[in-house]
């Protein structure tokens, strides 16, 4: 990297104070997960805090959860790629977790099982195999999905620190360092912990987000920043239907779709439900949530389009080193020609525009959305395996103390296994499709289950397993799959196919979509072919007979 | 172009102001919940115990 680079690169206000406040900030964290490990004694209070959470509480942990530091860097990537036309994510999902709320659609209808892990439920209604193999998917799909969380969270650490030329020595130092402490707290006080640190951190990332925010356009001016994106990207940097979008109907279909998924069926959002004192407080949580599922997305857009006006606007030495054509943007987070990716563009503006002291508040808030994320989908992929793999697998069952003994050693193995992810995996351009395709692994077939599980008398145990088993398709949204497929299609169909024809016909949300419509098929199908002889004496909500 | 941008520019707005108030709510709201939470896990702890 030229000297010009390194010197553009570590240009930060970030300073000695900052560094003390993220200190500070972590400390508090591992003291509160200490603190509480006398309450983590039974199952129900390790892994759903004793079914006794309030709804404000509910929707600190719910935001804290699912606003994560790869969320914040994904999503102000979509921003400075997309401009505002992004926002429609954001109001899809918030829309649909306010329909959730009202509705209670899934997860209240699923709180009165009183179940503390969704397979749990499959096995109240579909039997214990379907349990079973729905557990592996989950956490197959889960642990996969969440591969690449500490790489890219740890990468805003470095960004707005202004090390971001010394990464490769700075990279592994913060993600080791992160992990432990999420590491220490979750293993000691599981959900409860979980809990109270999401409850801290919501408190110091709402702080930080609006702040930020305001700053941000303080520096760069409302107007600027609207007349820069026009004069830049043109209509679709606004219109999401535009023709020459990033965005189109089928993927702003399959927005929806994600923004429902997301909130009612993602592992990690439903344990908070599962968490609540009552069926009403899941409404209550998942209504006032939905304010915080738009500002998930609408915030971290907005932070990338504020990168973009300021590399274009106000830093020259960045857009040497930064794309800022939009034609060098279809290949993810590649440079086109220039040697720093897009990923980085969002922590580096925060670091020269907020002043120091401040820096370190909105540093602390990230690696807030960061452990929070961290903590609970560790405990989430943990318990699945023990409560819904391992337990039922054995005939004399596990004790309390052996589950909660097991969890957390699950917890730990799941740590070392991102971290040795996060040091040797080189990210590509499939790194979104990869994330977005190992979710779709698990909710394309939850989604059904869940559905026809809690809404439809004839779904079958038969049904089920099949469509557990069609949620497989997912998996051929992944670029070169997908790619090879459509290749496969249009030379069947006559024609020589190519990549960029392939990738077409074939797009992310086209398969997903076809997975979803397919696995509900198989899912309705099978049932009628196949129905159950009796109802399972589990079939009504009530205490697991397996815990 | 002008149409999507005032839906953006209000959907923004709006979002960020209900977000600060919710931020508000859930601070305080959230402080008596955990105190709540934590009570009622020492009692079922000492009725286990």
């Amino acid at each position: 990297m030229s000297q010009e680079a390194v010197e553009a690169l570590s240009r930060t206000n970030f300073t000695h104070w900052d560094w003390g406040i993220v200190a500070v900030y972590l400390l508090i964290s591992v003291i509160i997960g200490i603190t509480v490990k006398k309450y983590a004694t039974g199952m129900t209070n390790y892994i759903g805090a004793g079914r006794s959470v309030g709804t404000w509480l509910g929707v600190a942990t719910m935001t804290g959860t699912e606003l994560g530091l790869v969320t914040v860097m994904f999503s102000a990537e979509k921003g400075y790629k997309g401009g505002f036309a992004a926002f429609h994510i954001a109001i899809l999902a918030g829309l649909v977790t306010l329909i959730v709320g009202v509705t209670g659609f899934i997860v209240a209808a699923l709180r009165r099982y009183e179940v503390l892990t969704i397979p749990e439920f499959y096995e109240r209604r579909f039997g214990r195999k379907t349990r079973i193999l729905g557990g592996i998917m989950l956490a197959f799909a889960g642990i996969l999905n969440m591969g690449l969380f500490l790489q890219v969270g740890s990468k805003f650490i470095v960004g707005i620190t202004g090390l971001s030329q010394d990464a490769g020595v700075v990279l592994p130092i913060v993600m080791t360092t992160l992990l432990v402490l999420v590491l220490i707290y979750t293993v000691l006080g599981g959900m409860i912990s979980v809990i109270i640190t999401d409850y801290v951190q919501f408190v110091v990332l709402s702080m930080g987000l609006v702040i930020t925010t305001i700053l941000a356009i303080n520096h760069l001016g409302w107007e600027n920043i609207f007349a820069t994106i026009e004069s830049r990207m043109g209509a679709k940097g606004f219109d999401p239907l535009a023709a020459d979008s990033q965005f189109g109907v089928e993927y702003v279909i399959w927005m929806a779709m994600l923004g429902l998924v997301g909130c009612a069926v993602w592992p990690t959002s439903v344990a908070r439900a599962l968490a609540m004192e009552s069926p009403q407080a899941v409404k209550r949580q998942y209504m006032w949530s939905s304010i915080s599922f738009t500002i998930r997305f609408l915030i971290p857009y907005f932070w990338g389009i504020c990168a973009y006006v300021f590399i274009v606007t106000k830093a020259p030495d960045l857009e040497a080193l930064i794309p800022v054509d939009p034609s060098d943007f279809d290949a993810f987070g590649k440079p086109g020609g220039k040697p720093v990716g897009i990923l980085y563009a969002m922590p580096i503006f925060l670091g020269r525009i907020l002043p120091a002291g401040m820096i370190g508040v909105i540093s602390a808030a990230m690696i807030a959305a960061f452990m929070s994320t961290h903590d609970s989908y560790l405990l989430c992929w943990s318990s699945v395996i023990t409560q819904d793999v391992v337990a039922p697998l054995r005939r004399n069952g596990l004790s309390a103390k052996s589950r909660v003994a097991l969890t957390r050693g699950l917890i730990v193995a799941i740590g070392a296994y991102i971290w040795i992810w996060g040091m040797f995996y080189e990210g590509g351009d499939d790194i979104w499709d990869y994330m977005a395709i190992t979710g779709a692994i698990y909710f394309t077939s939850a989604f059904a289950l869940l559905v026809g599980g809690l809404y439809w008398k004839r779904a079958s145990s038969t049904g089920a397993f099949c469509a557990l088993l069609a949620g497989f398709t997912a998996v051929l949204g992944l670029a070169p799959l997908r790619i090879a497929l459509g290749k496969w299609i249009i030379n069947i169909l006559g024609f020589e196919g190519t990549d960029e024809a392939a990738a077409a016909l074939l797009t992310s949300p086209r398969v997903g979509l076809t997975s979803v419509v397919l696995t509900l098929i198989v899912f309705v199908v099978a049932s009628l072919l196949f129905p159950d002889r009796r109802w399972v004496e589990t079939d009504k909500p009530g205490k697991d007979p397996n815990s | 172009m002008n149409v999507w941008r005032a839906i953006w520019e209000n959907c923004f707005i709006a979002s960020i102001v209900m977000f600060a108030l919710l931020s508000i709510l859930v601070t305080i709201g959230g402080a008596f919940d955990i105190r709540r939470m934590l009570r009622r896990l020492g009692q079922k702890e000492s009725d286990e115990g």
